[in-house]
């Protein structure tokens, strides 16, 4: 992202009502990138103030700073706790049986109406704030550039694992083989830069709870599912402020 | 560095230095020598003990390199720091705790402070050596950190920060030792301002590490660097008085006037700091019951998992017990002093255990009321771990026992 | 071909001997036994009798004629124990239509209840594996004085649901055609009852408390004589079931094995009408009683 330069010196004398519409779509960006909101975790305040806050669609979508913005939408009623994505999981990336990268939680609800029972799965929120990243003293995990997932360095983790503790989505441990933190990195070297399309979890769920794709692309599913208002979306421990790419609706 | 704020030529320091080096140790190393041999037979076995401790930490330490820090160590997944990072937060906190009162006399000139100054110094280097040798077990690849600490640099990680500033802060304190040690004051006195700048930054560096941890609702927020630095300086006064009673002992002395003077004012700076930390630890119970995700925490502290760490050992041995016989010392009855400082090395160990674990306890997905993630974690440390904390121990008082007889009882003479 | 076989003989067999059905109602407390856990074709589904029976007050035949086997976890083994399958009606979308239970298509995780599930019920001791006992009841099969009561708990000691059902006895109720000549042929009660497995079928007095031989006379019709009255009245009277069962007479008809020359050698009548027990089987008259000869 780049800082456009601004005359503050020009802006004052300017009238009020001098101000070009171009001038204001640049300064209500400006805006944004210092409260920080460009994306992740407030897409959803954004879906609903999407006419407040852009001048147009199309520079809504110009908010995903990486291409492709690669993202998880995950319907979690559909979600059977078959475990199927974590045993994909597991073969893909050689995670070990005292970790994981992805796992199902269990939520007991004894007052509920019918189902009692929900079934949430987590993984790496890939955040685009991303607390570990920052926490590393040696660079050892980082954001890619290019696609935005939050990838290891395996041989530059000195094991302190202050990672571990700044995740908000407990996504991470420590891999004895590695002999470094190990994390889920949306199966980039096994998958995706081979030229497949889903994470290994997407592709083996049997009910469609993982819905994988490039949230830049307005095209894609994911794209379709956040930028929507009849359904309610939502991120996991959104007070962190780490902004994840990884967002739940029940189904 | 020193020599960059003082006007003075690096040849002319290293001729001093030589020449110092040859008349005060390298020359007598016979009296040295000497005078370790003077001690009676219980500091052979303290020292026998000591090191016995340390040989036997040593051999279940490249035991748990051998079979896995997962399979020796009782942290996990949900709590990956456990005793030896909160004793590694012990040490240096002593560490810096004793730079900074040290420095109160040699480096800000209060000469009531100047006592104490050399034993201080001394054993703020031996107690970041024991805290570096204690986290050196705690982290999967401590010899990968020399390397990429240096080629791999990330400027907003505090942990790389902490831990350079404290490298620089190990250095800087030996050479002022050092040069304390040859009467170089001038010089002592800048490697000991560099010290404690870098002392300081380093251990509100160690404090922001859980202050800036924005997940863990416990710690996160500016109180723990400034709660970190206040802590020091109580854990610094009360190792002091510790240090400076037992080294007597050890050396079988009376204490001179300067030397009862300055166990005064460290003891009534104790007491003020104690009085700190108490008001600290009133507005985290406070302030923690009206945060909904720091309420669980403080509830296990009050009347839960944590109580008897808590009242017991950071309440009573950490601050009341120790505020009170302070008090009734009026800072003049030395053993009592004693005793109220054992109690506080003892309780401020705790006080770490629980800062660190307290801290971890709350689940990252506790709020989403899963099964899984239903209760507080906790943790309960290894046979392997506690032997790795005993070797931090045991190196101290190995330390501190040769270190009073080579150093002859770290007099210093006042100018 | 075998099947054909079995149907014929049970409709020619209903003509001859008692016909009744037997007819099992939940109500009248059923032992609902354990969860059945579901592994495929994913791990897992809990599928509770106790729900489904007591709270929801569903008889056996509702689910165990046609849609369930009543052997536990049957139908995860066929191919076809899919969603897909549910939303189609079959199996459990029989009743999770929407209409008579909630559809299968919603609330997934009210009958998926997934690996943790699953370890928590085998940590728990409930395996994938059930305890019917069947009704408390004893079921009456016939009527009248000669109807068997039998009882379900005294057999599901040592036998499953599947053992009799629904092979050997459809969960229909009020369908169930029980002869005895099926059950002498292995059928029904006589897969078990045949002397190895269980008592044999020629101790009537077993099950049948009060032994309902025919009232009627048997009627030997014979080539080129009148017929051969053998009234089971007058020789119940003299002996038990046992003395003439299964030797020297199987109990089914043996047309065109029976005649004079078999008689005579010791066989069928003969065993007893030699003279010495009986009175000979050369008095024509006493049997043959209309014979002109």
């Amino acid at each position: 992202m780049k800082f456009k330069k601004m005359d503050i010196g020009n802006l004052k004398e300017d009238g009020r009502k001098t101000v070009s519409l171009m001038e204001r779509r640049e300064f209500l960006k400006i805006g944004l990138m210092i409260t920080g909101v460009f994306a992740g975790g407030t897409v959803l305040s954004l879906a609903s103030n999407m006419n407040k806050v852009f001048a147009s669609s199309e520079e809504f979508r110009k908010k995903y700073p990486y291409k492709p913005h690669y993202s998880m939408v995950i319907l979690e009623g559909r979600c059977i706790d078959c475990e199927r994505c974590m045993e994909a999981c597991a073969k893909t990336n050689d995670v070990p049986d005292y970790g994981y990268r992805t796992t199902i939680l269990e939520k007991d609800v004894p007052d509920a109406i019918g189902r009692k029972r929900e079934f949430i799965p987590v993984l790496c929120n890939q955040c685009n704030n991303p607390p570990c990243v920052r926490a590393c003293p040696t660079k050892a995990t980082y954001k890619d550039k290019q696609n935005g997932i939050v990838m290891m360095h395996y041989e530059k983790c000195i094991g302190c694992k202050t990672c571990v503790l700044a995740c908000p989505y407990n996504a991470r441990y420590f891999n004895e083989e590695k002999h470094a933190i190990d994390k889920c990195n949306f199966c980039f070297d096994t998958r995706l830069s081979k030229g497949e399309k889903l994470t290994a979890c997407a592709a083996a769920c049997p009910a469609g709870v993982r819905i994988f794709g490039d949230l830049s692309d307005s095209g894609s599913e994911v794209y379709n599912l956040i930028h929507q208002l009849e359904k309610p979306v939502w991120v996991n421990r959104p007070e962190v402020g780490a902004k994840p790419n990884v967002f739940y609706m029940k189904s | 560095m020193p020599n960059d704020i003082k006007p003075v030529k690096v040849s002319d320091i290293m001729k001093d230095v030589a020449s110092s080096f040859d008349s005060s140790i390298a020359s007598n190393w016979y009296s040295n020598i000497v005078g370790f041999l003077s001690g009676n037979k219980s500091f052979y076995v303290l020292l026998g003990l000591s090191g016995l401790l340390v040989f036997a930490a040593a051999m279940t330490a490249l035991n748990a390199i051998n079979i896995g820090y997962r399979h020796a160590y009782g942290v996990s997944r949900e709590v990956p720091w456990g005793i030896l990072i909160s004793t590694y937060i012990f040490f240096v906190v002593t560490s810096t705790g004793l730079c900074i009162i040290s420095s109160i006399g040699h480096v800000f000139g209060v000469k009531d402070f100047l006592p104490i100054a050399k034993r201080s110094v001394f054993l703020s280097v031996v107690t970041i050596f024991a805290g570096f040798t204690v986290i050196f077990f705690d982290i999967e690849n401590p010899l990968r950190m020399a390397l990429y600490n240096v080629i791999s640099p990330n400027l907003t990680s505090n942990i790389w920060w902490m831990g350079t500033l404290y490298g620089a802060y190990m250095v800087f304190m030996a050479v002022e030792f050092i040069f304390l040690l040859i009467e170089k004051h001038k010089i002592a006195m800048y490697a000991g301002l560099a010290g404690l700048i870098s002392g300081i930054a380093a251990h509100s560096n160690l404090g922001a590490i859980f202050g800036m941890l924005h997940g863990r609702e416990f710690w996160y927020g500016p109180f723990m660097p400034i709660y970190f630095i206040a802590s020091a300086m109580m854990s610094g006064c009360a190792a002091i008085i510790f240090f400076t009673w037992l080294g007597y002992r050890v050396n079988n002395e009376r204490m001179d006037k300067p030397m009862e003077r300055a166990m005064e004012v460290v003891g009534k700076l104790c007491t003020v700091m104690i009085a700190v930390l108490m008001f600290f630890t009133v507005w985290k119970l406070i302030i923690g019951s009206v945060a909904p995700a720091k309420y669980e925490v403080i509830k296990s502290m009050l009347h839960g998992h944590f109580a008897v760490n808590f009242w017991v050992f950071e309440v009573l041995m950490g601050m009341a017990a120790p505020f009170v016989l302070f008090l009734l010392s009026r800072w003049r009855n030395l053993n009592m002093m004693f005793v109220a400082s054992s109690l506080m090395v003892v309780g401020i160990f705790f006080m770490r255990f629980d800062l660190v674990i307290a801290g971890e306890a709350v689940p990252s997905y506790y709020e989403l009321g899963v099964k899984e993630y239903s209760h507080l974690l906790s943790y309960s440390p290894s046979f392997s771990e506690i032997m790795i904390v005993s070797a931090g121990m045991g190196i101290v008082a190995m330390s501190f026992l040769l270190g009073e007889k080579v150093f002859k009882g770290h007099k210093t003479e006042i100018h | 071909m075998k099947r054909l076989i079995f149907l014929i003989m049970l409709v020619a067999a209903a003509a001859v001997l008692f016909v009744q059905s037997a007819s099992i109602n939940a109500d009248e407390g059923v032992s609902p036994g354990g969860d059945i856990l579901y592994t495929k074709p994913v791990k897992s589904v809990v599928f509770s009798h106790r729900l489904h029976v007591e709270d929801k007050g569903l008889s056996c035949d509702m689910c165990h004629s046609g849609l369930f086997d009543a052997s536990a976890l049957r139908a995860q083994e066929k191919g076809d124990f899919t969603m897909e399958s549910l939303y189609k009606g079959k199996y459990c979308g029989a009743c999770h239509d929407g209409k008579t239970a909630f559809a299968s298509n919603t609330q997934c995780a009210r009958c998926h209840i997934g690996v943790k599930g699953f370890n928590a019920a085998q940590k728990g001791g409930n395996g994938p594996g059930m305890d019917l006992q069947g009704p408390k009841d004893a079921i009456a099969i016939g009527a009248g004085d000669s109807a068997v009561r039998f009882s379900h708990w005294s057999h599901t000691k040592s036998i499953k649901c599947d053992g009799c059902h629904s092979e050997l006895f459809p969960m229909k109720r009020g369908k169930t055609t029980i002869t005895m000549g099926a059950i002498y042929q292995g059928k029904f009660c006589g897969a078990c009852h045949n002397g190895k497995r269980a008592f044999p079928v020629g101790d009537c007095a077993k099950c049948h408390k009060i032994m309902p031989a025919p009232k009627e006379d048997l009627v030997y019709k014979v080539k080129d004589l009148s017929p051969v009255r053998f009234s089971h009245q007058f020789h119940r009277n003299l002996f038990g079931c046992k003395d003439c069962h299964s030797k020297p007479f199987a109990m089914k008809q043996t047309p065109g094995r029976m005649n004079m020359d078999a008689i005579n050698s010791g066989k069928y009548c003969g065993a007893c009408h030699n003279g010495k027990k009986a009175f000979s089987a050369a008095e024509c008259t006493k049997c043959h009683i209309d014979s002109k000869s």
